[in-house]
């Protein structure tokens, strides 16, 4: 079972949750895919083991076979190839990799060839795996990161995804191909104005999901309201807690405690349930 | 003419309430919401809308039943896996590379400019003037909308002869954060004694000082943890970069936000209120 | 000569954009017949989903157009006006007029790198 952990506001709680969750569910993976910020590692303190170069493709032009046609450029949507007088000229971070020129060079000149643009980080916590996928700086293209990151741990059964925030590609690439969504939103006007947001961005997948509150007990019953409304399970209640602001703030996993513990664990049974339905 | 930005790097920190407190203490201001993805700014500063504008983005495409023949060359060459087996293009997946358009020997594939969102131009509760914006779901070039909300606010500001731009930065470090600092006059970073804030900090100073923008943090929610605080302030000292408050965490400030204000509306004349205002008077 | 200038306007009395990729027109001028040659319009750039700024000096390229003066360019502007071989002028915002006249009397400042960083 593969569990995505999503918002739409940052700041509600995802990382909290995700490795809390994987803390208590046994033999099962974390994958961390806020790959702009990937903070679930600073609670995990997991130990590194390995490093994967991540790349896309982008397109190289072999110049003796070229004859500046401009064919290349004009197919490309993103303007990242150029044709000038007598040289074709690349922007890597441009492209998209779509692969468009190689395929409509008339003359065969154009091959595809690896461009770095981040890394998977492999480490250990409690004998089991975390994936953590790093951008690298002022690099744009998140989507293929997170397609490969994911792509490397598609053989195991139980799966927690750490999904960046946000509406846009990159959230729905994290949350495909997962058995169930998890939201986390806190009871505030701005929590339930992103959770409408994420809410619809879940239902286009057609994932099953449902909804955390974080800091319950903070502004009373809005979240509650709208999912009577819209039918929305809540999976879990998580109390406004110092304490546990305490604990995220030194990077502790709240789990560690038994009454959190207990609590966890419980999520994990009522999201199976969920999904059984 | 002074563009002032408000961003922190992780998300949750306080950016949107911390913006909404100056937009109540400066006068003679625009004000932008830039968190094109998730905008929360309009319910603090309650905007009625004056005129409203498509954003469009990109090339959106789309399969004619009648004149496709299903050859399968589209599927063949789409690298989104956004061509299904009924040929059908899912938005969602499709990246709007154009390959499909391009490689179909009937064209039965058709182009169209892709409407990625809207932008408004408002009247906020105090009278001022606010530009604010909606981004589609599954669309990504929020730094271009971002780039268009500043275009407004800034043509705006010219004609009313406005002093300040304030901005509501989106969080990340990624392109459209890029977009909503280039060119400021100052950067305002909201961070919180967490690890993630702290790690997130040092990030979004180094973004700040790749664009060559001065900036000045605030320590939000600063009681939760002492030590941490300590360490962003040392973080603010190697960097050269000043803080110039620490805000502490009190239950009214969400009390009010519950009602849809500001602590500044509901007590103006509390602790944080006036830290607010002391705030205001030093970044002016 | 054809010299472009990015513009806010169609008319010599209009402003120079400062922004390069994303400006609203660029205005081509021909310095020996002293008269405007051509305005094209960038507008289309503005929906461009990312590379502006390259895709502005192909447009530039293909005016004729052998020199080029904006406020600020980005690294892929750069990059693709020196594919073309444009030289490239850094200029105040100021009235297309000014700015000709200015670049007639060789008091504009010629670019050799990216003066910002990229903004997609």
């Amino acid at each position: 079972m593969k569990i995505a952990v999503a918002s739409g506001k940052g700041g509600t709680g995802k990382t909290l949750v995700s490795t809390n969750l994987f803390n208590v569910i046994e033999n099962s993976t974390y994958i961390d895919c806020d790959v702009e910020e990937p903070n679930g590692h600073l609670f995990l303190n997991a130990k590194p083991e390995k490093e994967i170069t991540v790349s896309t493709l982008i397109p190289a032009v072999d110049t003796s076979k070229c004859n500046s046609c401009g064919i290349c450029a004009k197919v490309c949507n993103f303007n990242a190839i150029l044709c000038a007088k007598n040289k074709v000229i690349v922007f890597p971070e441009l492209c998209h990799g779509c692969g468009s020129c190689t395929y409509f060079c008339p003359l065969n000149a154009i091959s595809e060839i690896p461009r770095e643009i981040g890394k998977i980080e492999i480490s250990s916590f409690k004998h089991k795996k975390v994936y953590t996928g790093r951008l690298n700086v002022g690099e744009a293209m998140a989507p293929p990161l997170i397609k490969q990151l994911k792509e490397k741990n598609n053989s195991f059964s139980r799966i927690i995804i750490d999904c960046p925030p946000g509406t846009s590609c990159p959230v729905i690439e994290s949350i495909k191909g997962s058995d169930f969504v998890i939201l986390v939103t806190e009871p505030t006007p701005f929590g339930l104005n992103d959770l409408r947001l994420a809410v619809e961005v879940v239902k286009k997948t057609k994932i099953p999901f449902g909804i955390i509150i974080n800091k319950s007990g903070l502004g009373g019953t809005i979240i509650h309201d709208y999912c009577k409304v819209d039918a929305i399970p809540i999976l879990l209640e998580i109390p406004h807690d110092k304490w546990i602001a305490e604990a995220y703030s030194k990077g502790k996993l709240i789990t560690e405690e038994p009454f959190y513990k207990t609590m966890f664990t419980q999520l994990h049974e009522k999201i199976l349930q969920e999904h059984q339905k | 003419m002074k563009q002032i930005t408000i961003i922190s790097g992780k998300g949750g920190t306080g950016k949107t309430t911390i913006t909404a407190c100056l937009a109540q203490l400066a006068n003679n201001y625009v004000v932008a919401d830039c968190d094109v993805d998730a905008a929360d700014l309009h319910l603090l500063l309650n905007p009625q809308i004056l005129t409203k504008h498509d954003f469009y983005s990109g090339k959106g495409y789309s399969i004619n039943q009648e004149t496709c023949t299903k050859c399968g060359k589209c599927q063949e060459i789409c690298r989104y896996e956004a061509i299904s087996n009924e040929f059908i293009i899912d938005p969602i997946s499709c990246d709007g590379c154009g390959a499909c358009f391009h490689v179909c020997p009937t064209k039965a594939v058709s182009e169209t400019d892709n409407l990625a969102g809207e932008y408004y131009i408002s009247t906020t509760k105090n009278n001022r003037a606010m530009v604010h914006a909606n981004l589609h779901i599954a669309e990504d070039n929020s730094g271009k909308l971002v780039a268009q909300v500043r275009k407004e606010a800034k043509e705006l500001a010219t004609q009313i002869n406005a002093e300040y731009i304030l901005i509501d930065g989106p969080p990340g470090i990624g392109c459209p954060v890029n977009a909503a600092i280039v060119g400021i006059n100052q950067a305002i970073i909201v961070t919180e004694p967490t690890l993630s804030g702290i790690h997130d900090l040092k990030r979004i100073i180094e973004v700040t000082k790749h664009f060559n923008v001065p900036a000045k943090v605030i320590i939000n929610k600063s009681d939760i943890n002492a030590q941490n605080c300590e360490t962003i302030q040392d973080i603010c000292v190697s960097e050269n970069t000043e803080c110039i408050a620490e805000l502490p965490y009190d239950k009214i400030i969400i009390e009010a936000l519950i009602e849809g204000k500001t602590i500044i509306e509901t007590q103006p004349n509390h602790k944080i209120s006036v830290l607010l205002q002391e705030i205001w008077e030093n970044i002016k | 000569m054809k010299i472009a200038i990015s513009t806010t306007g169609e008319t010599l009395a209009s402003e120079l954009d400062p922004k390069f990729g994303r400006a609203q027109y660029f205005i081509v001028y021909d310095i020996e017949q002293e008269k405007i040659s051509a305005v094209i319009n960038n507008t289309l750039n503005v929906n461009a989903q990312g590379g502006a700024g390259t895709n502005a000096s192909q447009l530039i390229a293909n005016s004729g157009a052998t020199a080029v003066i904006s406020g600020n360019f980005g690294p892929n502007a750069f990059k693709g006006l020196n594919a073309f071989d444009i030289e490239i002028y850094s200029s105040e915002v100021q009235t297309i007029k000014e700015v000709i006249n200015n670049f007639k009397a060789g008091k504009l400042t010629k670019v050799s790198s990216a003066t910002v960083p990229g903004q997609h």
